[in-house]
């Protein structure tokens, strides 16, 4: 099930709030739980089972861990089988016939794919899944004695299929004395209104623009459509998947959790260095925290950590999804990072402001066209299209055609993602903090427009996309 | 007064989910929606097979878009916003000069179906020459309003899969079995050939057309003037207009009458006998294009006290519909396929019967959608 659903907005949560709100308080874990494997079920059933297995296997592993300890061992045995069994799963589900097609092209081989549909969210719950063991036995945080409380965290559906990576130790606390306030439940309305309208109204919408452009014959592409196509995919996955954030982080609320935040106006960005700090946090932190430094992080040498940058940026590239070109959008971060980090750092501080965050989002906007297509061939058609490659013109009637056609969302997207509307807001609020009546209408209204014109874009879906179903 | 606001901001918030979520539950669900002119998807039932392989669950979501409290006005909804941030087309239709709705028919044309329909058509037609002879064979794939309202499409829309697409057909097909449908048309553009609001021809588009082909066939036809024309209703809003649900001009649908009418009688699928061409029902509801002949039917054959030697079957879609009254005045005998409808043998129908003249008649859309065109090689 997805947030920006019809079933979502107008079953499942109703259902879920007056359950969790009408039960006692005790019952509360019980109701999440049960509720999530519903969420995850929904239109896969299987794979509830493979759900099951990890929350018991990790649970039974971190109280293992600490059993181990009171006999005086650190349990690395059991850690063991925790990180051998999550990276199985993943692998087994996510990497399997990427291996195998890669062996078949390789080699002229033809094995057979198996064909196995990956679990949703299994890169996310994965994740968590090790984060927790991995914690227990370093002994920054206790293992959770509680299974239901246990599968609550790992199943808990606003996080569950598109992130952010909520690491145990953050919530541990939460998951037992919690405290649903109203102030908590009307910032997480809030909260989940912005992301609703970022994901329906901005990111699906500016998404057609970019799906427009990236069917067209990308040969015989003029490089302005090409610019246009690749900036409308920049704008959609920022707002689709901050958007995704953002409601989960407002869901959360609502049921008295805080999550870390997991992006920070990741386009105001002046370096790339700086970007990977405001771009999915909770994945950066991630992989800086259980991969970066337990390799040595930056103590050991230059050549160590370029090293050590290297393997990280190639993990996080083929975690976003199974195929080379995320390889490559990975390589292609990591060469950057290592770059800025020992060579453009000093230019880039002599910059103006606004020329380093232009050599930022150009970079960004090339990433993501290496993102975007499977298949390196495009990749590199595209590229070429956008330098001019194709020698069609700069640009033709189309062009101006999707141009005037995109131009107020393309404007209003841009605004967007820059901190206006968070300042513009904000604005507002001190000046009408003596007028509390006037401040409640505004928000509502607002908050009705969002989710009234959600509503009709969802009841009359063409392109709903769920970009996140390779991760 | 913080926690005041956060009480009406909840409050409001709850409205927000819950009047809608209770609405859907009580309000009478509908089977099928006259606007869209579909089927509404209703409740799947629930069973163990259909839960895991997950296809209850797509069910389930596409009934509850379809039963939708007020769907229609959500549609007009998204409509208005599309259109308020300067979207000169919405769901695959333009909105055009002079009120003009215009599907755009994206990627219909480059399907596989598409270019085997072409074959399937080319061999049809050569077969049907040796039958009927080079004069007597003829098809039409009448070019839909996205190609010959070009001037009328938004500044700087290029759209030119169809255009394509007919140069496509004129090359598979035999020799002059084509009429040239394209340029009578472009002729007219200036007129009111096509609806504004719905994917059909307009009638007049049809006689011109009607009497195009009637030359090229060598028949003699009753002069539009010995017609008059009739206007049947000027509150049709079509099919496009359903799609988008927006404040926009209706149509008119116009019949054109003889003024002194031959008698005739029209047989439905053998069995039922009608004496109209026209079924005014359907002025009453929102399908008014089904008006002629009552909509698509399988075959009806229609004798006719016209003076005429010839003798007609057409094989065709819904575009053959405000085209053939006309030939009741010319033909003595007509049979009209409607080759989706049509369980028996085709082959074996023409083979037992002697018409002089063949005609297939499709609008270039339909034509390259429609998967039952392989019929006529079978």
């Amino acid at each position: 099930m997805v947030f920006s659903s019809l079933l979502f907005l107008f079953r499942f949560l109703p259902v879920v709030l007056i359950l969790y709100y009408m039960l006692p308080q005790r019952c509360r874990n019980y109701v999440l739980l049960l509720c999530s494997l519903f969420f995850y079920a929904w239109g896969e059933p299987k794979y509830v089972l493979l759900m099951l297995t990890s929350i018991t296997v990790d649970y039974v592993v971190a109280r293992q861990i600490e059993r181990s300890r009171r006999n005086g061992n650190r349990g690395r045995g059991w850690l063991l089988v925790s990180v051998i069994y999550n990276l199985s799963v993943l692998g087994f589900f996510k990497y399997t016939d990427f291996l195998i097609g890669t062996v078949n092209t390789l080699f002229h081989t033809s094995i057979p794919l198996t064909g196995i549909p990956l679990p949703i969210g299994i890169s996310f719950f994965t994740f968590q899944t090790m984060s927790y063991t991995i914690d227990v036995y370093r002994g920054m945080t206790t293992a959770q004695k509680n299974w239901f409380s246990y599968g609550t965290y790992v199943s808990m559906f606003p996080q569950l299929i598109a992130g952010p990576i909520v690491q145990y130790k953050t919530i541990a606390d939460q998951l037992q004395h919690r405290e649903e306030t109203s102030d908590t439940f009307a910032e997480g309305i809030a909260r989940f209104m912005a992301g609703l309208g970022k994901k329906v109204l901005l990111a699906n919408n500016i998404g057609v623009l970019w799906d427009t452009v990236s069917t067209m014959e990308l040969g015989t592409l003029p490089a302005a459509t090409a610019w246009l196509g690749a900036a409308a995919y920049t704008l959609q996955i920022y707002f689709d998947f901050s958007g995704y954030s953002d409601m989960a982080i407002g869901l959360g609320e609502m049921f008295g959790f805080r999550f870390l935040e997991n992006f920070n106006y990741p386009y105001t960005s002046k370096s790339i260095t700086e970007f990977w700090r405001r771009w999915h946090i909770s994945l950066g932190a991630w992989f800086r925290e259980y991969v970066y430094i337990p390799l040595g992080g930056n103590r050991h040498g230059v050549l160590k950590q370029i090293r050590n940058l290297a393997v990280v940026w190639i993990l996080t590239g083929i975690w976003h999804g199974a195929s080379w070109n995320f390889v490559l959008w990975g390589i292609y971060y990591g060469m950057l990072l290592i770059l800025e980090k020992f060579l453009l750092k000093r230019l880039l501080e002599k910059l103006p402001g606004w020329l380093r965050q232009c050599y930022t989002l150009l970079l960004v906007v090339l990433g993501w066209v290496i993102f975007a297509f499977d298949d390196l061939k495009n990749v590199i058609v595209y590229l070429k299209a956008m330098f001019g490659g194709t020698g069609v013109g700069f640009a033709d009637a189309t062009t101006i055609y999707l141009l005037y056609n995109y131009a107020v969302l393309l404007v209003i997207c841009i605004l967007g993602a820059g901190t206006l509307p968070k300042r513009a807001a904000s604005g507002l609020v001190n000046r009408l903090k003596a007028d509390s009546s006037l401040q409640v209408i505004l928000r509502l209204g607002l908050y009705a427009v969002i989710f009234l014109l959600s509503t009709a874009y969802l009841v009359n879906a063409t392109y709903n996309p769920f970009l996140y179903f390779r991760f | 007064m913080r926690k005041r606001q956060n009480s009406l901001v909840i409050a409001g918030f709850m409205l927000m989910i819950f009047i809608p979520t209770a609405a859907g539950i009580v309000s009478p669900k509908r089977s099928f929606s006259e606007r869209e002119n579909r089927a509404l998807a209703g409740l799947p039932a629930p069973n163990l097979s259909a839960v895991m392989d997950g296809s209850f669950s797509k069910n389930y979501e596409t009934y509850l878009a379809d039963q939708f409290f007020l769907r229609d006005g959500w549609i007009g909804l998204k409509t208005a916003a599309e259109r308020g941030i300067g979207k000169q087309e919405i769901n695959d239709i333009y909105f055009a000069k002079d009120g003009y709705l215009i599907e755009k028919h994206t990627g219909s044309f480059q399907t596989e179906l598409a270019k085997n329909n072409l074959q399937y058509l080319a061999e049809f037609m050569e077969a049907q020459r040796a039958v009927y002879g080079e004069t007597h064979a003829k098809a039409m794939i009448v070019p839909n309003a996205v190609q010959i309202l070009s001037d009328k499409l938004p500044a700087f829309a290029e759209n030119t899969e169809e255009d394509t697409y007919l140069s496509a057909v004129a090359d598979a097909l035999p020799p002059d079995s084509l009429i040239d449908t394209e340029s009578v048309l472009e002729e007219h553009a200036g007129e009111e050939i096509y609806y504004r609001t719905d994917h059909h021809w307009k009638t007049l588009a049809a006689r011109y057309v009607y009497e195009a082909w009637a030359e090229e066939i060598g028949l003699k036809i009753v002069p539009v003037e010995e017609y008059e024309i009739r206007t049947l209703t000027e509150d049709f809003r079509g099919t496009i207009e359903a799609k988008v649900n927006c404040n926009v001009k209706s149509d008119s649908i116009e019949s054109y009458v003889p003024k002194k009418e031959v008698p005739y009688t029209l047989t439905y699928n053998k069995t039922e006998t009608r004496d109209s061409l026209y079924d005014l029902s359907y002025l009453e509801g929102r399908d008014k294009y089904g008006v002629f002949f009552g909509g698509n039917q399988p075959l009806i054959e229609i004798k006719s006290e016209a003076v005429s030697e010839r003798k007609l079957v057409v094989i065709k879609d819904s575009y053959a519909n405000c085209f053939l009254p006309f030939a009741v005045q010319d033909f003595s005998e007509i049979a009209i396929i409607d080759i989706r409808y049509f369980n028996e043998s085709l082959k074996e129908y023409l083979a037992g019967r002697e018409f002089t003249d063949l005609l297939v008649l499709y609008n270039a859309s339909g034509f390259a959608e429609d998967a039952a065109v392989a019929k006529l090689t079978t």
